[in-house]
C-alpha cells in the first residue's frame, strides 16, 4: 500500500472509540494507532460495552475497537445492541481479543465485526484498521 | 495429557506472549526451582470456565513487572505507577490464558475468562480448590523467576 494513497484517504481524521476493561490495553492500542499513518481525531475510551454505547450516544464515532471479555456488558453483547440501533449499525467494529475459539470468532464475523488476536503487532493493527476504513489494498501511487 | 506436555505448552505460550506483548525474552527454567518467595514478588490470576474450569496464576518479581509494563506502554519505568503495573500484570495473564486454553482444549472450545484477580506476596494462590489438578511451569525471565500455575477443577492428567 502506497504512502501517498494512505495520506490521501486519511487527510480527514477519524474518531475512535477504544473499549477494553484494561487501562494498559487501551493505552497500548492508542499508542499503536498514533505510531501509524492514520490521523486520529477524537479518541474516546470505555471500560465495557455499556459505557461504550453511552459514548456513542453523545459522540460521533468512525471506528470501534473493542475487547470481548469485559464486566457489565461484554463486546459481543455491545455488538448485538449496535446491530439493532440504526444510529450505530454501520459503525465498523474491530474486536481485539485473546479469544481463541474459532466458533466464537466466526460468530463475531457473521455479525459484521473484524477480528484481531491478542497479542497483535503494530503492523497488524494498523493494516486491519486501514483495511476496514476502505483504503484499497493496491492503491495507485 | 501428560504433565510434561501441559508444562511444555504453558511454557511455550508464556514465552511467546511475553516476547510479543512486552518485548521480553524468557526461557523455560532448566532446573525446577522449589522455593521462591519474598515481598518483591507479585501475582495475578484469571478464572476460566468452559470445557474446563479453573484458574491460571502468574507470579514474578516486582522489578521485572515494572520493566514489562514499561515495554508494553512505551513509557519510562519512572512513569509506571503501581496501578499501571497491576493492570499490566492482569493483561499479561489474561492474554496468556486466552492463548493457552485453546491449545489445551481445542480450537473449537469456548471459554469465558474472568477479570484478573490479585494476591499479595506470601498469600499463596487463592481460589485454588482442593479438588482438581495443578501444573506449574517455571520460566527464567532475564535472571528472575516467573511461575505459572494452572489449576483445573477436573482431571486433566493421564
Amino acid at each position: 500500500m502506497g504512502r501517498q494513497a494512505i495520506e490521501r484517504v486519511f487527510r480527514m481524521s477519524i474518531n475512535v472509540l477504544i473499549v477494553d476493561d484494561s487501562n494498559v490495553m487501551r493505552a497500548m492500542i492508542l499508542k499503536t494507532l498514533r505510531m501509524g499513518e492514520i490521523e486520529l481525531g477524537e479518541v474516546l475510551q470505555a471500560g465495557n460495552g455499556r459505557e461504550a454505547l453511552e459514548r456513542m450516544e453523545n459522540h460521533w464515532v468512525d471506528l470501534v475497537i473493542a475487547d470481548i471479555n469485559m464486566p457489565e456488558m461484554d463486546g459481543e453483547q455491545m455488538i448485538d445492541r449496535m446491530i439493532v440501533n440504526p444510529s450505530f449499525k454501520d459503525i465498523p467494529v474491530l474486536v481485539v481479543s485473546t479469544e481463541g475459539s474459532l466458533a466464537r470468532v466466526c460468530r463475531l464475523r457473521q455479525k459484521g465485526a473484524r477480528f484481531l488476536h491478542k497479542p497483535f503487532s503494530p503492523e497488524e493493527l494498523h493494516d486491519t484498521v486501514i483495511g476496514m476504513l476502505g483504503v484499497p489494498d493496491h492503491a495507485p501511487e | 495429557m501428560r504433565r510434561n506436555e501441559i508444562r511444555a505448552i504453558m511454557s511455550e505460550t508464556a514465552v511467546s506472549i511475553l516476547e510479543r506483548l512486552a518485548f521480553v525474552f524468557s526461557f523455560p527454567a532448566e532446573e525446577e526451582i522449589l522455593e521462591v518467595s519474598g515481598q518483591d514478588r507479585v501475582q495475578a490470576g484469571v478464572c476460566f470456565d468452559g470445557p474446563m474450569r479453573g484458574i491460571l496464576w502468574i507470579e514474578l518479581p516486582q522489578e521485572r513487572l515494572k520493566e514489562l509494563t514499561s515495554n508494553m506502554l512505551g513509557l519510562a519505568e519512572g512513569q509506571i505507577s503501581p496501578e499501571l503495573e497491576r493492570d499490566g500484570l492482569g493483561e499479561i495473564i489474561n492474554v496468556i490464558c486466552g492463548n493457552l486454553l485453546p491449545r489445551l482444549a481445542g480450537e473449537t472450545s469456548i471459554f469465558t475468562i474472568g477479570a484478573p484477580v490479585f494476591a499479595a506476596p506470601g498469600d499463596g494462590l487463592p481460589l485454588i480448590r482442593p479438588e482438581g489438578e495443578s501444573v506449574e511451569a517455571v520460566l527464567d525471565l532475564d535472571g528472575g523467576v516467573c511461575r505459572l500455575n494452572l489449576h483445573v477443577e477436573e482431571r486433566i492428567l493421564d
